[in-house]
C-alpha cells in the first residue's frame, strides 16, 4: 500500500514468513506464544491507545470515537482497568485476569461498562477488559482505554504503563498512540512528560497529540474553541512537540460524545432553555450550581437539569442554546451535527484515518518486529541466528521503515534543510497524508498529468540535493530515500521505471549502512 | 507606603502601653530595655503580612488575586499570563514599579524603575515579555484597597514552570517569610500526586496554608472534587483548611455592584480568611509585645521591691541580700559558657548540622543514581536540554526539602533550649531570615559540550533517534514518584547491526556516556559543595543568632539581678530612711502595677479572641466545602 516500489515483496508477507519461521525454531517453547499473538496481530485492526495524565478526557474521546457511551466516566478519577474496545459481532465483555483464564462477564442492566459486573474480581486482579462491540468505529482500529497518569494511586498509573508499554519483553501491545493532553505551559518539563506513556514505543509517526477538554479553556466563555485551537497551534509548532508527535488537535470530548448520541428529550429540553427570556437564561446560565439548582427554572425538573449539565457541559449548555436561539439548529439532527462540527472530532477522526489507519501496514509490521526482535534477544537459541539477520534484512531493506524513519527525523529537525524542504519532504513521505495526491500536495482530483509533472520535479529537486557535493552525508542520504519515494510515485502515475536497475539502484547501499536502525526505532 | 494604615484597638492600646513602659525604663536607666521594647513598638507598627499565591499553571492564581482586589491588576490570558511574581501591596496612589535583573556577567545588582500602572500586562505576562526577556525578577504594584490597609501584601506567583520547576522554587525560598500561602487548584480534576507532594513541602515552610478551590462556577461536580481533595490530604496527612471560590462571579459582582452574586462567589469567606490572617500576625505581635513588656516591668520591679523591702523592713536585710545574691548567682550561672542552654545549643545545632549535610549527601546521590540510570538507558547526545532541565529541577526539588528538614530541626531544638532556659520570654527565633539555597541550582553549569561530538565519526548519526525522547521520559517517574518500568523497546537497539558497525556505535556511545555521567558527577559536587556551604552558613547564622538573643536577654537579667541586689544593699547599709523615697519607690511601684494591669487586659483580651474564634474558626473553615 505504501511501497511505491511494485517490485519488492509486500512487507507484511516478508513479516509474515519470518514469523512463520521463528515458530519454527520456537515452536511448543516459552516465547511461541508471544509469536503467534503477533502474527495474529497482523491481521487485526491497528491497535490505538488513548493514553494520558489524569482526567485528561480518555473515556470521553473513546466514547466520542465510537459514537456510544461504553467507558464509564465521572468526575473523578474513574477508569481503573486498561479495557479494549474491539469490534465484534454482538455485545460482549472478557475479562482477563493476571492469573488464569479469560472469563467473560454478564452484560449491566444498561448495556455498556458503565456497570458492568466484575464477577467477584477486584480491580486490581484484572488485567484487562476487551469489549466487543459492533461499530463501524471499531473496524478499522481497535481502541485501548488507558487509567491515567500522575495519579495519586501508584499502582494504577502502573498499571497504564504495562499496557502501553510491554507484556514480558515481548514487545508494545499497541501500534499506534492518541496522547491526550491538558492545557500546560510548554516550558513545564511535566508538558514533555505528558508525551511519555509507553517508554517503549514512542514515536512521533504513531502518535497523534490531542488538546482535550478543549471547551474548558478560556474559562468556558463562547471563545473557548477558537482559544483551543489557538493553544493547539501553539503546541504543534514546538519543535520539542513536533518530535513527539505528528500533530495536536483541540477536541471537545464531551461535547463530540453528546452530539454523536444526542437524544430528541435533550434537545426539548435545551429548546426550553432557549424559550426563556434571555435575562433569566443567562442568570442561571452564569455558573453550574444556578443552572441545576435554581427552583422551577425552564419546567424542567432539577434532575433534568443536572442530567442536561452533565452531558454537555456548561459551555455546550451555553453553546446548544446558542445555536437553537439563533435558529441555527432546529432539528435535534441539526444540533447534533453542528455541535460536532465544532467538537474537533471530525478533524481527529481525519487524521486518526490518514495518519493511522493509512499507515496500519508498516505500524503494524513493526510492532510485529519488535517483537520478534525481543524474542530473539530473550532466548538467542543456535537456529534462530538465520533469523537475526532476515530481521535485520527487513527492516533495512523496506522502502517503508525507510520512509518511516527519515520522517521521524525530519520531525526531530535533525537534518541541516531549509523550512521549505523540510515541508516538502515530510510531505512527499506522506506526513499529510499517504495517498499519491497528498504526498505531492495535489488537490485529490488533480489529473495524472499534474502527478506525473509534480513527481518529476520533486524526482529532480532530491536527485540535485542528493548528489550536491556540499550537502552533509546525512542529508545525501535522506534525499536518496526520498527520490526513490519519488520515483515510485511517479511509477504509479505513468508506468514509467527508473533507468537504473532497481536491486542495485542508489538506494541500496545507503540501507546496509544503517543496520538496525530500523524498526527498532 | 507599608505599614499600618488602621491598627486595631487592642494594637493601639499595646503601643500607649509600650511606651509608658519605655518611659519607665528610662527612669531606671535601663538602656537594653529601652531598646527591647522600641523593636517590639516596631513589630506592632511597621510589620507588614505577606500571602502568597502559588498552584500549577492555568489554575486561576492572578484571576484570584484579581478576584480579591476586584481590580484588573494581575493579567489574565486564555493562554499563558503571568511570567513574573507581582507584588501587591497598599498605597494611597496606583503605583508600578518593575525590578529588573543585571545582565548575567555584568556582576550588577539589578535595579527597579518605576512603570505606568496601565502598562503592567507588558511586563508581567507572557504575551507582553515573552520568556522574561525584559529579565524581570518582580513587578511591585501599590494599590488602595482595604483589603491591603491593614498591611496585607499579596504575592501572584507565575505557574509557568509548574510548581516542581527551579524558577517556582526560588518563589518557594521566600516562603518562610510568608505569612499564609493561598494554594490555589481549580475544580476540573482533583489533586495531583505532584501537586499533593509540594503541598507537604511548603506545609512545612509556612505556617499557615489554604487550599482555594477555583473555577466552581463551571464545573457542576466542584463539590464532589472538594471531597476527592480532602481524602487525598486526609490520607496524606496534611492538614489544611479549604476555601472554594469563583473568580468569574466576583468579578462580575463588582462590575455589577451586586451583594448576592458576590456571597455566591465564595470570595468573603476567602477575604474572611485573609483577615484572619492579618488579625493572627497582629496577635502574634502583641503576643510578643506582651511578652516583652511583663518581662521588663518584672525586671523593674524587682529592683523597686528590693529596695523598698530592705527600706521597710531593715531586720529582716539579710535574708533579703542571700535570696538576691542567689538569684544574680543564677543568673551569672545563666551566662557562663558551660551553662546548660549553651551546652543544648550547640549540641542541637551541630546534630544539625551533620543531620542536614547526611539528607543532602543522601538526596544528591539518589539523583546522581536515577541520572546514570537515565543515561545507561538512553543516548545523553539527545534530549541533553531536557535532561539537563530535569537535573536542575530535581536538585531544586531536593534543595528545598533539605531545607525545609533544617528550618524543622531548627525550630525543635529552639524549642528545647527554650524549655531549659526556663525564661518566659523564651519564644522562639525562627529560621525566618534565611533563604532557602534553591536560586543556587539555577546557576550550576552543566557540561554539554560531548553532545557536539556525536556527528563525529562516519557512522555517528545512525543511531541518532533510536534514543529520542526517552532518556527524559524515564527519568521524569522520579519527580511524579512513578514506578516506571524499563524502556524493554530500547532493547539496545545496537545488537542488530552488523558487526563492525555495531562495535562502532557501541564505543561511541559508551563513550558519551561515560562523558554525560562525569558531568553530572560534577554537576553534583558542586552542588553539594555549594548548597553545602549555603547550608552550614544557615545553620550558624541561625545558631548565632538564637545564640546572641538568648545571651542579650540572659545580660538583661543579670542587670536587673545585679540591680535589685545592690539597691537592696544600699538601703540596708542604713541609707536613709526618710519618707520622701519611701514614698517614691511606693509609686514607681504603684505605675508598674498599672502598667501590669494594662498588660493583663491586652492579655485577656487575647485570649478571649483566641477562645472566641476557636469554635468559630472551625465552622468558617469548614464554610467553604460540602458536608
Amino acid at each position: 500500500m505504501t511501497g511505491p516500489v511494485a517490485s519488492a515483496p509486500p512487507l507484511l508477507a516478508r513479516v509474515r514468513m519470518l514469523l512463520g519461521r521463528a515458530l519454527q525454531v520456537y515452536g511448543g517453547g516459552p516465547p511461541a506464544h508471544a509469536l503467534r499473538d503477533a502474527a495474529v496481530r497482523l491481521d487485526e485492526p491497528l491497535r490505538v491507545a488513548i493514553a494520558g495524565r489524569l482526567k485528561a478526557g480518555k473515556s470521553t474521546l473513546l466514547n466520542a470515537l465510537v459514537g456510544q457511551e461504553l467507558a464509564a466516566t465521572d468526575a473523578g478519577e474513574c477508569t481503573r482497568i486498561v479495557t479494549w474496545f474491539r469490534d465484534g459481532h454482538t455485545y460482549r465483555v472478557m475479562a482477563h485476569p493476571r492469573h488464569g483464564p479469560p472469563r467473560q462477564l454478564p452484560p449491566g442492566p444498561s448495556g455498556s461498562l458503565l456497570d458492568v459486573d466484575l464477577g467477584g474480581w477486584r480491580a486490581e486482579d484484572v488485567d484487562r477488559l476487551v469489549v466487543d462491540w459492533p461499530s463501524a468505529a471499531l473496524r478499522t482500529l481497535t481502541l485501548v482505554d488507558t487509567p491515567g497518569m500522575d495519579s495519586l494511586s501508584t499502582e494504577i498509573s502502573g498499571r497504564s504503563e504495562t499496557a502501553l508499554g510491554t507484556d514480558e519483553g515481548a514487545g508494545s501491545q499497541v501500534d499506534a498512540v492518541v496522547y491526550l493532553m491538558r492545557h500546560v505551559h510548554t516550558s513545564d518539563i511535566r508538558f514533555l512528560e505528558a508525551f511519555r506513556d509507553d517508554p517503549a514505543e514512542r514515536r512521533p509517526i504513531n502518535t497523534i497529540g490531542v488538546l482535550g477538554r478543549a471547551d474548558e479553556v478560556g474559562h468556558g466563555r463562547p471563545e473557548a474553541l477558537e482559544s483551543a485551537a489557538r493553544v493547539a497551534r501553539r503546541y504543534s509548532e514546538d519543535p520539542r512537540v513536533r518530535g513527539l508527535c505528528q500533530t495536536v488537535l483541540p477536541v471537545a470530548g464531551l461535547l463530540a460524545v453528546t452530539a454523536a448520541t444526542l437524544r430528541e428529550d435533550e434537545f426539548r429540553a435545551l429548546g426550553a432553555v432557549a424559550a426563556a427570556p434571555e435575562v433569566d437564561r443567562e442568570r442561571l446560565l452564569l455558573t453550574a450550581g444556578r443552572f441545576v439548582g435554581a427552583d422551577d427554572a425552564f419546567g424542567l425538573s432539577h434532575e433534568q437539569r443536572a442530567a442536561l449539565l452533565d452531558r454537555f457541559g456548561l459551555f455546550g449548555v451555553r453553546l446548544g442554546t446558542r445555536l437553537v436561539v439563533s435558529g441555527v439548529a432546529t432539528t435535534a439532527g441539526a444540533l447534533s451535527r453542528e455541535l460536532l462540527d465544532r467538537s474537533g472530532l471530525v478533524p481527529l477522526r481525519e487524521a486518526l484515518a490518514t495518519r493511522f489507519a493509512a499507515r496500519a501496514e508498516v505500524l503494524k509490521a513493526r510492532s510485529a518486529l519488535l517483537t520478534a526482535e525481543a524474542v530473539l534477544r530473550r532466548h538467542p537459541v543456535d537456529p534462530a541466528s538465520g533469523l537475526d539477520r532476515e530481521l535485520e534484512q527487513i527492516s533495512a531493506s523496506a522502502h517503508e521503515f525507510a520512509e518511516v524513519r527519515l520522517l521521524d527525523r525530519l520531525r526531530a529537525g535533525e537534518l541541516m534543510l531549509t523550512d521549505q524542504e523540510r515541508r516538502d519532504a515530510e510531505c512527499l513521505l506522506g506526513a499529510e497524508g499517504v495517498d499519491p495526491a497528498s504526498r505531492l500536495a495535489l488537490p485529490a482530483e488533480a489529473p495524472s498529468a499534474d502527478h506525473v509533472r509534480a513527481a518529476q520535479a520533486a524526482l529532480t529537486r532530491w536527485q540535485r540535493r542528493a548528489e550536491h557535493p556540499t550537502s552533509v552525508r546525512e542529508v545525501r542520504d535522506a534525499a536518496r530515500v526520498l527520490v526513490r519515494t519519488c520515483e515510485g510515485l511517479l511509477l504509479g502515475a505513468t508506468g514509467w521505471s527508473p533507468p537504473r536497475p532497481a536491486p542495485a539502484g542508489p538506494v541500496a547501499p545507503v540501507h546496509p549502512a544503517r543496520p538496525g536502525a530500523g524498526v527498532r526505532r | 507606603m507599608s505599614g499600618k494604615q488602621a491598627p486595631s484597638a487592642a494594637a493601639r492600646h499595646a503601643v500607649e502601653t509600650l511606651d509608658l513602659a519605655v518611659k519607665g525604663a528610662k527612669a531606671y536607666e535601663r538602656d537594653d530595655l529601652v531598646q527591647r521594647l522600641s523593636s517590639a513598638r516596631r513589630l506592632l507598627t511597621d510589620s507588614t503580612v505577606t500571602v502568597h499565591v502559588v498552584g500549577e499553571f492555568k489554575q486561576g492564581k492572578s484571576s484570584l488575586v484579581n478576584g480579591l482586589l476586584t481590580a484588573p491588576v494581575c493579567p489574565v490570558d486564555d493562554d499563558v499570563a503571568t511570567c513574573v511574581p507581582t507584588e501587591v501591596r497598599y498605597s494611597p496612589h496606583v503605583t508600578a514599579s518593575a525590578t529588573f535583573e543585571s545582565m548575567p556577567g555584568s556582576g550588577g545588582s539589578g535595579w527597579t524603575e518605576t512603570i505606568p500602572p496601565g502598562e503592567i500586562a507588558t511586563y508581567a505576562s507572557e504575551a507582553g515579555n515573552p520568556d522574561n526577556k525584559r529579565r524581570l525578577t518582580a513587578v511591585t504594584v501599590g494599590l488602595d484597597r482595604p483589603l491591603l490597609s491593614s498591611g496585607l501584601v499579596l504575592v501572584d506567583t507565575p505557574g509557568v514552570g509548574g510548581i516542581g520547576s527551579v524558577h517556582h522554587a526560588t518563589t518557594v525560598g521566600s516562603l518562610p517569610q510568608s505569612h499564609a500561602v493561598l494554594f490555589v487548584t481549580d475544580a476540573s480534576q482533583e489533586l495531583t500526586a505532584a501537586e499533593l507532594r509540594f503541598l507537604r513541602t511548603v506545609q512545612e515552610l509556612c505556617p499557615t496554608v489554604v487550599l482555594v478551590l477555583t473555577k466552581i462556577d463551571l464545573y457542576p461536580h466542584w463539590m464532589r472534587i472538594a471531597e476527592l481533595d480532602h481524602a487525598h490530604l486526609q490520607r496524606a496527612g496534611v492538614d489544611i483548611e479549604m476555601i472554594a471560590v469563583s473568580s468569574e462571579l466576583r468579578s462580575l459582582a463588582a462590575t455589577a455592584g451586586d451583594q448576592a452574586l458576590n456571597a455566591e462567589s465564595g470570595y468573603p469567606a476567602l477575604v474572611g480568611r485573609l483577615g484572619r490572617v492579618v488579625a493572627e500576625a497582629e496577635r502574634l505581635a502583641l503576643d510578643a509585645v506582651v511578652v516583652h513588656v511583663v518581662s521588663a516591668i518584672d525586671q523593674m520591679e524587682a529592683t523597686a521591691t528590693a529596695r523598698r523591702d530592705a527600706l521597710v523592713d531593715p531586720a529582716n536585710a539579710a535574708a533579703l541580700l542571700a535570696r538576691l545574691s542567689a538569684t544574680k548567682e543564677r543568673a551569672d550561672a545563666l551566662r557562663e559558657r558551660s551553662s546548660k542552654w549553651q551546652v543544648l545549643l550547640q549540641d542541637g545545632f551541630a546534630d544539625i548540622a551533620s543531620d542536614v549535610e547526611f539528607d543532602l549527601r543522601q538526596r544528591s546521590r539518589a539523583v546522581l543514581h536515577e541520572a546514570e540510570a537515565a543515561i545507561d538507558d538512553g543516548d545523553p547526545a539527545k534530549n541533553w536540554e531536557q535532561f539537563e532541565e530535569w537535573l536542575r529541577e530535581r536538585l531544586a526539588g531536593e534543595a528545598m526539602e533539605n531545607y525545609a528538614l533544617f528550618v524543622r530541626r531548627a525550630k525543635e531544638v529552639a524549642a528545647t533550649v527554650g524549655e531549659h532556659f526556663e525564661l518566659a520570654e523564651s519564644e522562639i527565633v525562627t529560621a525566618r531570615t534565611v533563604a532557602a539555597p534553591v536560586d543556587l541550582v539555577g546557576g550550576l553549569s552543566l557540561d554539554a559540550g560531548f553532545t557536539n561530538k556525536k556527528a563525529k565519526g562516519a557512522l555517528g548519526a545512525a543511531f541518532n533517534k533510536t534514543y529520542g525522547g526517552v532518556l527524559m521520559f524515564t527519568m521524569l517517574p522520579a519527580i511524579v514518584g512513578l514506578a516506571v518500568p524499563l524502556p524493554v523497546g530500547l532493547l539496545g537497539g545496537a545488537l542488530l547491526g552488523g558487526h563492525g558497525y555495531r562495535e562502532e556505535r557501541k564505543r561511541q556511545l559508551e563513550r558519551r556516556r561515560q562523558e554525560a555521567k562525569t558531568a553530572v558527577r560534577r554537576v553534583i559536587d558542586d552542588f553539594n559543595l555549594q548548597v553545602g556551604k549555603d547550608s552550614r552558613d544557615a545553620i550558624r547564622h541561625v545558631q548565632r543568632e538564637l545564640r546572641t538573643s538568648w545571651g542579650e536577654r540572659v545580660a538583661e537579667l543579670q542587670r536587673s539581678a545585679a540591680a535589685a541586689l545592690s539597691a537592696a544593699q544600699a538601703e540596708a547599709k542604713g541609707g536613709e530612711s526618710d519618707a520622701g523615697t519611701r514614698e517614691r519607690i511606693e509609686s514607681d511601684l504603684a505605675t508598674l502595677q498599672r502598667l501590669r494591669a494594662r498588660i493583663e487586659d491586652l492579655r485577656g483580651h487575647l485570649a478571649r479572641i483566641r477562645t472566641a474564634e476557636a469554635p468559630a474558626a472551625a465552622p468558617a473553615a469548614e464554610a467553604g466545602v460540602p458536608a
